[in-house]
């Protein structure tokens, strides 16, 4: 019983840290996204956060997301006077996203996730085993 | 039979206890980015505690699994006492921690009860084949 929560509660984490790459892929994808007209705003980096959640009957933590925000800081301008977004000074304004923090934060969203496969599979193991004591000799 | 042989009710206790050590190990890691959150740990039983349950036929027992028909097995019998259906797995106290999870801690907790709970299985099995032995003997 504990080893199958244990599962659960590794899969929510996998599932969670799923997201997470969703939202930081998106954010290096349009990384360059200029707005086309200079009213408009470029587009603006998404942060993601965690919670946890108890489940009341066993008393087993899971983890959901929390909530998908937009960061509020403010945008990177260029000098770009013949772009389509320049504002009277030539000035562009590019989102807000960091490429190298990007990338740091995939990887550790690769090794969170890493470490509950790995858990789910030590899990699996144990369960796999006691199974066995049932195999006749 | 089986039941009141200290040993596999031993064993089984401590292979309960990994499995438990496992899920809150598997918790831990699950929460390593989460925002405010402690690494739980499970505090190690001691033997004599464990094996107070089964000696002196269970007199230091406590709980036990109630039976709704008399033809159900219960985990462990308990002669002369009334069965109040309490899981006996209140003896271990899951505690919140202070510090943040050290996920390579957690990894090394959670082979450390994978190995010993591959252990308790195969002596387990060991136990087993021994009887087995005996009663064909017999």
């Amino acid at each position: 019983m504990d080893l199958l929560q244990a599962m659960q509660v590794s899969s929510s984490g996998m599932r969670v840290q799923s997201e997470r790459m969703k939202v930081i892929s998106q954010n290096i994808a349009n990384a360059s996204t200029a707005a086309n007209t200079p009213n408009e705003d470029p587009y603006r980096r998404k942060t993601i956060s965690f919670k946890g959640e108890v489940d009341r009957a066993s008393g087993v933590e899971m983890v959901k997301v929390d909530d998908i925000r937009r960061d509020q800081s403010p945008f990177i301008l260029e000098y770009k006077p013949n772009h389509p977004g320049a504002d009277d000074k030539g000035y562009v304004r590019l989102p807000n996203v960091n490429p190298l923090i990007e990338t740091m934060d995939m990887r550790e969203a690769q090794r969170s996730y890493e470490a509950n496969l790995g858990a789910i599979e030590i899990s699996r193991g144990m369960v796999a085993r006691t199974v066995d004591l049932l195999r006749s000799r | 039979m089986l039941e009141s042989m200290s040993i596999f009710n031993g064993i089984g206790e401590r292979m309960k206890f990994l499995a438990l050590q496992q899920r809150v190990v598997s918790q831990n890691i699950t929460h390593a980015d989460t925002p405010g959150y402690t690494a739980r740990e499970v505090k190690e039983p001691t033997f004599k505690k464990t094996m107070a349950r089964y000696l002196d036929g269970g007199a230091g027992q406590k709980v036990s699994v109630e039976a709704t028909n008399s033809q159900h097995m219960t985990k462990r019998r308990s002669v002369g006492k009334a069965p109040d259906g309490a899981e006996s797995r209140e003896t271990y106290e899951v505690s919140p921690g202070e510090n943040a999870v050290v996920l390579e801690e957690q990894i090394l907790k959670s082979s450390e009860a994978n190995g010993n709970y591959q252990l308790m299985a195969n002596l387990y099995e060991k136990h087993i084949d021994i009887m087995r032995i005996a009663m064909r003997r017999s």
